[in-house]
């Protein structure tokens, strides 16, 4: 699954761990939210990451919000907007590592992830083939105010509106 | 009303193009249907029964005239010369073409107008009381906090893939003509016991398969407060609501599911929680937006118009629509003005493109070059003196748009049904045109007075029939048309959900059926009993007995 | 097995079109290859994907249809509404442009 920042198509060394065990960890794990405990008693120093469904109770990990790099949230349809509410959630808890949207986000969605604290997208394969990187970039551009304030630190985001009146007001 | 700047300007036209290059990438392959549907409908573009249909927003039901004229014109160049007013104070093009609508979004946004949000699972056209702002019962003006929740809800980051579509509605009037407890949010504006205006939030109203009245979550909420516990419900309702049946996935089915309580608490605990985006109020904002609400500068006038009482007494025609249309105005010697657009015998709503540049033009004329839309699907020139009144009349005679029935039994609602809604299981329009008919006598309407009556074309409800004083709602059985009949439905700040008399009736029986309802109410009345009146006090039942006792 | 024609919407122009001979789209529903037999409903909905795949229409799907001397009809009401136009502006739909051809 590709993932894609604000630039393009991005590297990353992370590796989605589901049924294995964690047995000797070499490499940064992700690891789904029922088995983060097992995570948490690995010493390795690899950075440690949790996959979340949309619907996850995320005030359970709150506790060990610094021990964690990354969280993926799951959008297992681009319908299914109950991620960017979690993201939103997970800022406000005070999550302060990655945060990435991974699954079925159409380039049309990235701005919105990026506006609710997702720092990254890891889009689904399928999508991707149809939807490359070209037109990721292009969307993410294509709206450059946004009306609502603005809490994220997406430097290259919309503007917000209200500061702009604002500060023309001056 | 409210003017863009620069920034307002700036997303529309950005959304033009963004839509435009969605097309494109749709045309390539690129965008699946499944994924392009949601990006046109939330630009208001339907794929109905016959063609696609385009739903324009008209926020909160007020437009200019240039507006008006705007689309008058997109009616006549890329539609069938005619427009269709909705009960959500919106306009719907029946027949335009995908490969036109950049082109129409892009005529629109030159007048600062556009389809953003009129549709999808995301937050609609707010809507408000069609009379803002000019009514003399009217407490506190909605139409700034309808435009601040616009804005808000514009391009909303987090609220853009909602379990499904969200209404909000406000009103300002102890007299509710917004219908507020029918929608997921209604907000009444209110002062509280040391006169601090703010808002009483109402939750979980709505109609279609499942209605319900909304209930109180906050009986009073300050007025700053207001985008950051919208976004708290918001929240809430994008988390839990339901996902897995689109015919309980609004919010008033999470209400009646968990229950008031409960509901209220996650939000009172979102709402009371560090974060969100709209935690510092803006009042400056607010301000901003209310300035361009400022009364007109209007003419000191006498309350009595000598013009206007001498038209009256000398011609009986007008003085029944200035009796029946015209409703009064805060201003002395000004007057609000009401326009049917149910003519006898004609398609609810549907305004064609000569009548649009008519109405622009009286608006020009007597009213501030400003319009009104409803939600029963009529239009409002706000700011009439009572001296124009008459000279403004002739105007709509004219253009075919004097019918003096505003509230009476032929000021119909129905949705488009199935002569056009890719959705719908009967026809709606034919059946309003028999009622409109068989009641065209203008005396006869007089003598039964007040009387909504309101007709879906299925179970989603568009029409509004539940809070009809009469709804009708039609099915199909057995391959044919089925119409079930509804009582004492009410969308006023007494709003309830009409109950099903009985057995349903065939498309050529209804209008006998409404004929037989009207007849056994004007045998029960009381006094001017008004027919809701005198079924409060009666009950369905004499009415059951004379539609069914004689079968 | 009653007869049926695939029918869907143009995706361009959003008219209702009918699948007739040689893979063609025709807006009349008197062009359309009626299929009488599940392998040639098979066939029709396999063209119908193929029309959607290369973005020429859109919700293709099948409907009941008769022959009344020649003429084919859709059998449910809410399909002869679509084929032939709104019954209450019969200025308007294919029924405003229709021209009865006569059976040979």
């Amino acid at each position: 699954m590709p993932l894609i920042r604000d630039e393009g198509l991005a590297e990353h060394s992370w590796h989605f761990v589901d049924e294995e065990k964690l047995i000797g960890r070499i490499v940064p794990m992700i690891v789904p939210l029922a088995r983060f405990n097992d995570i948490l008693e690995d010493h390795s120093g690899l950075p440690i990451g949790v996959a979340v469904a949309n619907d996850s109770d995320v005030g359970v990990i709150k506790p060990h919000f610094g021990a964690i790099d990354l969280i993926t949230v799951d959008f297992p349809s681009f319908a299914d907007g109950r991620g960017f509410s979690l993201a939103q959630r997970l800022c406000d808890l005070g999550f302060a590592g990655e945060l990435w949207a991974r699954g079925h986000v159409i380039p049309d969605q990235y701005a919105f992830a990026r506006s609710c604290g997702f720092d990254a997208v890891l889009v689904d394969d399928e999508i991707f083939a149809r939807q490359g990187e070209a037109d990721w970039r292009a969307a993410a551009t294509s709206l450059s105010l946004r009306y609502q304030k603005n809490n994220s630190d997406w430097r290259g985001g919309p503007r917000s509106i209200r500061e702009l009146r604002r500060s023309g007001q001056l | 009303m409210y003017r863009y700047d620069e920034f307002d300007r700036q997303v529309v036209d950005e959304r033009v193009a963004q839509f435009r290059e969605q097309v494109d990438r749709r045309l390539a392959g690129r965008l699946t249907e499944e994924e392009f549907k949601p990006l046109r409908l939330m630009n208001g573009l339907y794929l109905q029964l016959h063609a696609y249909m385009l739903r324009i927003a008209i926020p909160y039901g007020t437009l200019s005239s240039d507006q008006m004229r705007r689309l008058a014109d997109i009616g006549d160049k890329y539609d069938k010369g005619y427009g269709h007013f909705t009960t959500r104070q919106n306009i719907q093009f029946n027949w335009p073409k995908l490969e036109d609508v950049p082109a129409i979004l892009g005529e629109l946004a030159e007048v600062e107008m556009h389809a953003i949000q009129t549709s999808g699972n995301c937050i609609r056209n707010v809507t408000s009381d069609p009379w803002a702002g000019v009514a003399a019962d009217e407490i506190e003006d909605p139409r700034p906090t309808a435009e601040l929740i616009r804005q808000w809800s514009t391009f909303h980051p987090e609220f853009s893939f909602l379990p499904r579509k969200f209404k909000i509605a406000v009103t300002g009037s102890p007299n509710d003509r917004a219908a507020v407890k029918v929608h997921d949010i209604g907000l009444r504006m209110i002062r509280n016991d040391v006169g601090i205006p703010g808002y009483e939030v109402i939750v979980g109203g709505g109609q279609g398969r499942t209605p319900f009245v909304g209930v109180v979550l906050r009986p009073f909420l300050p007025t700053s407060d207001l985008l950051a516990y919208l976004e708290a419900i918001m929240r809430v309702y994008n988390l839990h609501g339901r996902r897995d049946n689109k015919y309980k996935a609004r919010i008033k089915i999470l209400v009646h599911e968990e229950g008031i309580d409960k509901i209220r608490d996650e939000i009172e605990a979102e709402f009371s929680g560090a974060g969100g985006l709209e935690v510092e109020p803006d009042v400056e904002e607010m301000s901003r937006i209310a300035n361009y609400f400022a009364s007109p500068v209007y003419e000191e006038l006498p309350d009595k118009s000598a013009v206007l009482d001498a038209f009256e007494a000398q011609n009986p025609e007008f003085a029944k629509w200035a009796r029946v249309n015209v409703a009064e105005h805060k201003k002395l010697g000004y007057a609000i003005a009401n326009i049917s657009l149910k003519p006898i015998g004609e398609a609810p709503g549907d305004a064609t493109s000569d009548q649009m540049r008519a109405v622009a033009k009286l608006a020009d004329q007597y009213s501030l070059s400003e319009i009104r839309v409803t939600h029963t699907q009529n239009l409002v020139l706000a700011n009439v003196k009572k001296d124009d009144l008459h000279v403004l009349w002739e105007g709509l005679v004219a253009a075919k748009l004097a019918d003096a029935n505003l509230g009476l039994v032929t000021d119909i609602i129905a949705c488009p049904g199935l002569d056009f809604c890719a959705l719908a299981t009967a026809r709606s329009i034919p059946i309003a045109q028999a009622i409109s008919n068989r009641f065209s006598n203008g005396e006869r309407q007089s003598k039964i007075g007040e009387l909504s009556i309101k007709i879906s074309g299925c179970i989603n409800a568009c029409g509004h029939h539940h809070v009809g004083h009469i709804g009708i709602l039609g099915l199909e059985k057995r391959g044919e048309e089925f119409y079930q009949i509804s009582l004492g439905g009410d969308a006023t700040e007494d709003a309830a959900i009409g109950e099903i008399v009985g057995k349903g009736f065939a498309h050529e029986e209804v209008a006998d059926a409404v004929e037989t309802i009207v007849d056994a109410y004007l045998a029960q009345r009381v006094d001017d009993e008004k027919f809701i009146e005198t079924y409060r006090r009666l009950g369905a039942k004499p009415f059951k007995e004379a539609l069914y006792a004689a079968n | 097995m009653s007869e049926k024609v695939l029918t869907a919407n143009h995706l361009l122009s959003g008219e209702v079109v009918f699948l007739g001979e040689g893979e063609l789209w025709s807006p009349h529903i008197q062009d359309a290859v009626i299929a009488q037999s599940t392998q040639e409903v098979d066939l029709l909905e396999t063209v119908g994907q193929q029309s959607v795949k290369s973005q020429l229409v859109v919700e293709p799907y099948l409907i009941d249809v008769v022959r009344v001397h020649g003429v084919t009809e859709p059998l449910r009401f809410r399909e002869r509404i679509r084929t032939a136009g709104p019954t209450t502006r019969t200025d308007l739909g294919k029924q405003s442009e229709a021209q009865i051809e006569e059976p040979a």
